[in-house]
């Protein structure tokens, strides 16, 4: 269990262990970067938005069984549940598209499981990648 | 993020080396600001670029408003399975100009 503010200087811890463990519980290298950059995603997605009025924390745990690798971050920040955010258009041109929700749109991409709950006002999303 | 820029020929070469995230997107959109608000015609050279998130990307298309609005031209080479992925799953590669190699992007640029 790794525990930091919910700074984006903290960022980098995060997403190292995240990238380290994915590969330790053997992913590919390509996809341990896929669960770095889900990581970064959820993470910066808490730094930015989480905690509007006060600082709080970040915590993240990796695990593994036999058929996958599991990342649960959570915050006791603002209830968020991302699989409720609508998809960015990404057939718009550069001119017309906005900046946002892209993040989170990745995440739904590039893992092949994300559950959100929310305990004890607390924001739990676990990412699962298959091993 | 190191950022290596060169000019040759009209064209600004632009390495990006290292990871384009959410520490150092702010400092790409900051230094290229400059060369993009004078319409420059870029060439980004991302064979060494080993990762980029969504907030590398938002720097990159928030660079690609800026040139297009002055009349500038930028395109993208060298980038690897994992970024190409990126690209690809935002859409980014049909947004973005993303060429094979250099030659094909100096065509592009000088257009």
């Amino acid at each position: 269990m790794m525990e930091h503010s919910a700074k984006l200087e903290n960022l980098h811890y995060f997403v190292e262990e995240a990238g380290k463990l994915a590969l330790e519980a053997g992913l590919s290298p390509t996809e341990a970067t896929r669960v770095e950059l889900c990581v970064e995603e959820v993470v910066v997605n808490i730094v930015n938005y989480a905690y509007p009025d006060e600082t709080g924390v970040v915590r993240m745990e990796c695990s593994s069984d036999d058929e996958k690798f599991i990342v649960t971050i959570s915050d006791e920040g603002v209830s968020f549940d991302m699989s409720l955010q609508t998809p960015p258009d990404i057939t718009s041109s550069a001119a017309e598209r906005g900046i946002g929700g892209l993040g989170i749109f990745l995440v739904k991409e590039l893992m092949d499981e994300v559950e959100y709950r929310r305990e004890n006002d607390t924001n739990i999303l676990v990412l699962g990648k298959k091993l | 993020m190191e950022i290596d820029t060169c000019e040759r020929d009209g064209v600004v070469f632009v390495s990006l080396t290292g990871r384009l995230d959410a520490n150092t997107s702010s400092n790409v959109t900051d230094e290229l600001e400059p060369l993009a608000s004078q319409g420059a015609k870029i060439l980004f050279d991302l064979e060494n670029m080993e990762y980029i998130s969504s907030a590398g990307l938002r720097a990159l298309l928030v660079t690609a408003k800026k040139i297009r609005s002055v009349n500038g031209k930028m395109c993208l080479t060298g980038l690897n399975e994992n970024v190409r992925e990126v690209f690809d799953v935002s859409g980014f590669s049909s947004i973005l100009d993303v060429c094979g190699d250099q030659a094909e992007a100096l065509g592009l640029l000088n257009e």
